[in-house]
């Protein structure tokens, strides 16, 4: 058993006389911590700040490759690029797909999280199969569907000429969105149904029980119980899915190319053509500013009205 | 060097190997998608770096790689190189290999848009090349009428316009006005023009309305396309005997051509050009090997590789080369009637929102008249912001 010597009044002086004052030691011990968390914000000025911080000194300066200056020109790529029926249209667009893309998304995600779940028999397996589109790179998959849907060879026209229809799916502008949202939700459906899955492991079965006790039925059960206890859940899958669709681009470039007209034509399509194809990286900076800028009330507006 | 996957990179790299084995040195080629070409050959320029010391490029798109100072000027090797002899090459092509008056390239594939038909069933028809676009019209109604497929259109979002504006400028109506730069889509030709090319996706196949070249040329490869107009360089495809079912059924003619508007008709030529980066450090052994396997006697090797040869005056006259491919007689007279879309950096801007135009027309999202006032509306606003037009 070890003994503690209580402190002697002397002693207590020699220590204040001999270290340094506490005052001291704690600005130390706030550099202590300071030093720890430094690595974190050089990582995220590297990849964050400094890209966006370029970004927006990009968007007003003339920046092309091929007659730019970089010379400081203002809002004048705002205002050639983005207040114009064009970008609007694009941006038009894009917000379609974000609504389409969340609504289809979701409402089969939950179900599909609801079956898995409940452990469905055979889900199992299932599950596995429906996790493969996610694995699959956009681009080898817009090609794949695109081939499908073409008109002339696709196998969906070929479907379709059985029972004596024929129809062009790219030369329809709602037909277009829609094989866009269609192969959209294909591949990612699977991440929604994972994380309300996720969501609905973490909620008691004894609280549905309960409920089931006291009569409520399946829809009410949903409505009134899982529903709000997973909404923290749901507000981050569909934050996520909302970003993911509004960069929404490989899958179009690779299928409509922004077409018929420019019905498919969103704000990351007509950006990457003025910058990589017109090499005009001032408006195409101003452009993605722009989109950033609008998105930023979209994802207040969730976290506020989900309460996170 | 920087090339695309194509017959010509083809060619190149056949030769590339004789002029290691004759010369010692190697030539390494890097194959881009066609979207990354030009970027690839701009971004090594700018970034000064010897990535590339030749590269293979779009001649349409030249203008646009040269404002960015990315291809080193010519004029010089070319002038100092009589082996080369430059004089074997028709005036209009020369022209097509400049950019405001200086070489920055040279001519690497000769690729006009020619009039492309299937002999078989021109033959069971009695029908004969068209002359103008109203013969392809009609030749294309009796094709359809025989139960074949009338005209093989591209009317895609990205690239329809190529195909217009061929049918533009072969109809007497200009794209540019050639002295002010003044968009002429508001020309009563475009008009007419546009609506002889949307008339003619009623004779197309099942889905025309978004067919991109690629399709077209599957289409004509495998189905029965009477005829279509298409550059002269995808003949090694559609004649491939392993995927195609209309080689050996296939012959070209010039271009149709109609006056409809104030210019003179012309067939409109395409092709690939080959440059130095003006970032190479190699520029006169780049040149010793352009020079070397574009000369007037490697044409037949190029030939035998699959590639489309450069349109010398020797080899589009020549018998034996005419035998082989038989749409060089009318290549060779494209490549000096023929004229080029505007030689501007913006023309890949105006060939995408004439194509949208061109798309949301076909589709019937826009009227006629509607399409071609946003298209004129959408290309001067291009030229006034680049200060091409000013008005």
């Amino acid at each position: 058993m070890t003994s503690i010597a209580p402190i002697e009044a002397g002693d207590r002086a020699d220590s204040a006389i001999a270290g340094p004052p506490a005052s001291t030691v704690r600005r130390w011990r706030r550099l202590e911590d300071a030093l720890f968390v430094v690595p974190t914000w050089i990582f995220m000025l590297v990849v964050g700040v400094v890209p966006a911080g370029l970004a927006v000194w990009l968007s007003v300066t003339d920046q092309s490759l091929t007659s730019g200056t970089g010379d400081f020109v203002g809002l004048q790529n705002f205002m050639l690029a983005v207040f114009t029926p064009r970008f609007m249209g694009s941006l038009l667009v894009t917000l379609v797909f974000v609504v389409l893309g969340l609504i289809v998304q979701f409402v089969l995600g939950y179900l599909l999280a609801v079956a898995l779940h409940r452990q469905l028999r055979g889900f199992q397996i299932a599950r596995t199969v429906l996790l493969i589109p996610m694995l699959l790179t956009p681009v080898v998959v817009g090609l794949v569907w695109n081939f499908m849907f073409n008109p002339d060879l696709g196998i969906i026209g070929s479907i379709v000429s059985l029972f004596g229809g024929s129809v062009n799916f790219f030369a329809n502008a709602n037909l277009a969105i829609g094989v866009i949202v269609l192969i959209d939700s294909w591949m990612f459906t699977p991440f929604v149904m994972l994380m309300l899955v996720a969501g609905m492991t973490g909620i008691s079965d004894d609280v549905r029980h309960a409920a089931s006790l006291d009569g409520a039925n399946w829809w009410e059960q949903t409505r009134y119980i899982i529903l709000p206890m997973l909404k923290p859940v749901i507000t981050v899958t569909l934050i996520v899915r909302c970003v993911d669709i509004v960069r929404l681009f490989d899958t179009i470039y690779t299928t409509t190319k922004g077409g018929p007209g420019t019905a498919t034509s969103t704000v990351s399509l007509i950006s990457y053509a003025t910058t990589f194809q017109y090499y005009d990286f001032g408006q195409g900076a101003a452009m993605a500013i722009a989109l950033t800028v609008v998105m930023f009330p979209v994802y207040f507006f969730y976290i506020r009205m989900t309460q996170v | 060097m920087l090339v695309m996957d194509s017959p010509s990179a083809n060619g190149l790299k056949a030769l590339a190997k004789t002029y290691q084995s004759e010369t010692g040195i190697e030539i390494k080629f890097v194959e881009v998608p066609y979207e990354q070409l030009a970027t690839k050959v701009i971004l090594a320029a700018k970034s000064k770096q010897a990535t590339y010391d030749l590269a293979q490029v779009d001649a349409g798109y030249m203008p646009q790689i040269v404002t960015a100072k990315a291809l080193a000027p010519l004029d010089d090797l070319i002038a100092a190189d009589k082996d080369y002899n430059y004089d074997d090459f028709p005036e209009g092509l020369k022209a097509y290999a400049k950019y405001d008056g200086v070489s920055y390239s040279v001519p690497l594939s000769t690729e006009p848009y020619l009039q492309w038909y299937r002999t078989d069933l021109y033959t069971t028809l009695g029908l004969t090349p068209a002359k103008t676009w109203d013969d392809a019209l009609a030749n294309a109604k009796a094709l359809q009428a025989a139960g074949d497929i009338g005209y093989g259109g591209v009317y895609d979002a990205s690239g329809a316009a190529y195909f217009y504006l061929s049918m533009l400028q072969s109809s007497g109506g200009r794209l540019l006005d050639p002295e002010t730069n003044q968009p002429l889509l508001d020309a009563p030709v475009a008009k007419t023009v546009m609506a002889r090319y949307l008339e003619l996706a009623k004779y197309g196949t099942p889905g025309v309305e978004s067919a991109t070249v690629f399709d077209a040329v599957n289409s004509f490869s495998q189905l029965n396309v009477g005829q279509m107009i298409l550059a002269s360089g995808w003949w090694s495809t559609v004649n491939d005997t392993a995927s195609s079912k209309s080689t050996g059924l296939v012959a070209t003619a010039n271009t149709p051509l109609s006056t409809d508007g104030p210019y003179e008709p012309v067939s409109s030529l395409f092709g690939w050009v080959a440059g130095i980066s003006s970032a190479s450090t190699h520029q006169q052994a780049a040149w010793d090997f352009l020079s070397w396997a574009l000369s007037a006697e490697n044409a037949g090797a190029f030939i035998d590789a699959g590639a489309p040869p450069p349109a010398r005056i020797s080899t589009t006259s020549n018998p034996e080369f005419l035998e082989k491919l038989p749409y060089l007689a009318a290549a060779g007279e494209a490549t000096t009637d023929g004229l080029p879309l505007p030689r501007i950096p913006e023309l890949s801007q105006i060939i995408a929102v004439i194509s949208q135009n061109i798309s949301a027309m076909v589709t019937g999202q826009k009227s006629l008249d509607d399409g071609m006032a946003a298209a004129q509306d959408a290309v001067l606003n291009i030229l006034v912001q680049s200060g091409r037009y000013n008005g």
